[in-house]
């Protein structure tokens, strides 16, 4: 009992400076995912896309969720052409987003509506389809 | 030392455990002495974001928040208190007219740390000037400079500058496309100044001076003088209008304006993605007898009925994208948040109603 009770201790006086520190440092997160829906936000003129599974720093373990991803600013790497023009799903991504920046908007003006996502993707790289 | 040799190894790690912890909090103090403000604060805010904006406040002897007890200098505190708030507004009188290269007779501090307040905060922090701070807060370097900035960097500062300091209005949806003289309509969209928005109906019309707290939101009284019929609707300030972003006439000042829909409730809440066939009912009011359009986040639906304008019913296999998730075996035990909108001839439900998906 006491092992586990050091145990514990140690890892917490560890990794809980170090996840403040990670914090501190930089808005960048990575994340990885395979794509699966690919949303035009017809008002914001970017993508909405949503992942299964999602792997987004700093969580520890595996969501489904959205990012969205702007041509001009989102930077492709490994395989551009999958990621832009349009995202292509069944492929796998891997790359860093800023949380919370995402913005995107689907409807017709003057109705507007947002999609709820975890981030706007700044550059990722991406798999051929269907291969991880 | 014999005593440390008699140590086991537990009792080692427990003895030492406080100096790694001494020593990971010492060294983030070091390298995290450059902080980044990522969200918007305002009063009842907490956080160490709160903690960092009060020790800039209280670096700048003008911007001070209280000289002795909590918030006072070296007793920063995690609250957004309104002691904060005046000392923002101190700061923002400071530093605006250098943050916005336009003139700034019409704006006012309001104490609201918003996008271009965190701007001035990240040049501070950073050192870099405010028109590239915000680079500093999309680099994993935390003491980019421009000139050092690569072409992904550059792109990264572009696309946030436009995002910031976007000066032109833009409007996303209106709360209302009917109204009559005299009632009370928001507009939500972006570049909407603290002060000196006008809201134009039409060419002749218009509702001046109006306020927006937080940049993303208008709200406006119809003139009483309206004549009825339909109009376009647009925003202007000194920065520009919202003329291009949609130009046709849709707002119509009536004496018996209908209301937009609105979803009060959707049932069930949860659904299991094997309940493909399971009808899906959203409650709500102002929904058209034979042409509702819902927008989501698994795609849209046109061309929907409502029984007495209160109901529609849907399925899961409705939603045109559900093909693509309904088989996911690495997704398990999660569940995802559709957003559903219902939009109707009237206007639309712009608060999002949500729909939990479980796989």
């Amino acid at each position: 009992m006491k092992r586990i009770t050091a145990l514990i201790f140690c890892l917490v006086s560890v990794f809980v400076p170090l996840f403040h520190f990670a914090q501190a440092q930089s808005p960048l997160l990575a994340y990885g995912g395979e794509v699966r829906v690919v949303i035009p936000c017809t008002c914001t003129f970017n993508w909405w896309v949503f992942y299964a599974p999602l792997y987004p720093a700093p969580a520890p373990f595996p969501f489904v969720g959205a990012l969205v991803i702007t041509p001009g600013v989102t930077f492709p790497l490994a395989y551009p052409w999958f990621i832009l023009p349009v995202p292509v799903p069944t492929t796998w991504q891997l790359g860093q987003y800023i949380p919370g920046a995402g913005i995107c908007f689907i409807g017709v003006p003057p109705f507007c509506v947002p999609l709820p996502n975890w981030g706007h993707v700044m550059k990722a790289g991406a798999s051929f389809p269907g291969f991880p | 030392m014999k005593t440390m040799q008699k140590l086991s190894f537990w009792k080692k790690i427990v003895l030492f455990s406080p100096l790694f912890l001494f020593f990971f909090a010492h060294t983030q103090g070091v390298f995290g002495a450059i902080v980044t403000f990522e969200r918007d604060m305002r009063v009842g805010y907490q956080g160490e974001d709160v903690r960092a904006l009060q020790k800039i406040l209280n670096s700048e002897p003008k911007t001070v928040i209280s000289l002795a007890g909590p918030g006072s200098p070296g007793q920063e505190t995690d609250y957004f208190g309104v002691k904060t708030k005046s000392a923002v507004i101190k700061f923002q009188t400071l530093y605006l007219p250098e943050i916005l290269s336009v003139s700034v007779d019409s704006i006012t501090a309001t104490g609201f740390v918003g996008p271009l307040t965190r701007l001035k905060l990240n040049a501070l922090t950073t050192g870099v000037p405010s028109q590239n701070a915000i680079v500093a807060t999309t680099s994993t370097t935390t003491t980019t400079t421009s000139s050092k900035l690569t072409r992904e960097e550059k792109k990264s500062a572009d696309f946030f500058q436009r995002l910031f300091l976007k000066q032109k209005p833009t409007f996303f949806n209106v709360s209302r496309y009917e109204a009559s003289p005299g009632m009370e309509v928001f507009i939500n969209g972006e570049g909407f100044l603290p002060q000196g928005n006008i809201v134009h109906i039409g060419s002749g019309y218009v509702a001046d001076s109006v306020v927006s707290n937080e940049g993303r939101t208008l709200k406006f009284t119809v003139p009483t003088d309206v004549s009825f019929g339909k109009y376009n609707l647009y925003v202007s300030n000194k920065n520009g209008d919202s003329k291009d972003f949609f130009a046709g006439d849709f707002f119509t000042i009536t004496n018996t304006p209908h209301n937009p829909p609105s979803i009060f409730s959707i049932n069930p809440k949860n659904i299991s993605r094997n309940d493909i066939n399971k009808e899906i009912i959203i409650t709500g009011s102002g929904f058209d007898q034979k042409n509702n359009t819902i927008y989501s986040s698994l795609g849209n639906i046109s061309n929907l009925p409502s029984s007495g304008g209160n109901l529609i019913k849907i399925k899961l296999s409705d939603f045109p994208e559900f093909t693509k998730i309904k088989s996911i075996p690495t997704a398990i035990k999660v569940s995802f948040d559709v957003v559903i909108f219902v939009k109707t001839d009237a206007g639309g439900s712009i608060t999002p109603s949500v729909l939990s998906l479980e796989f």
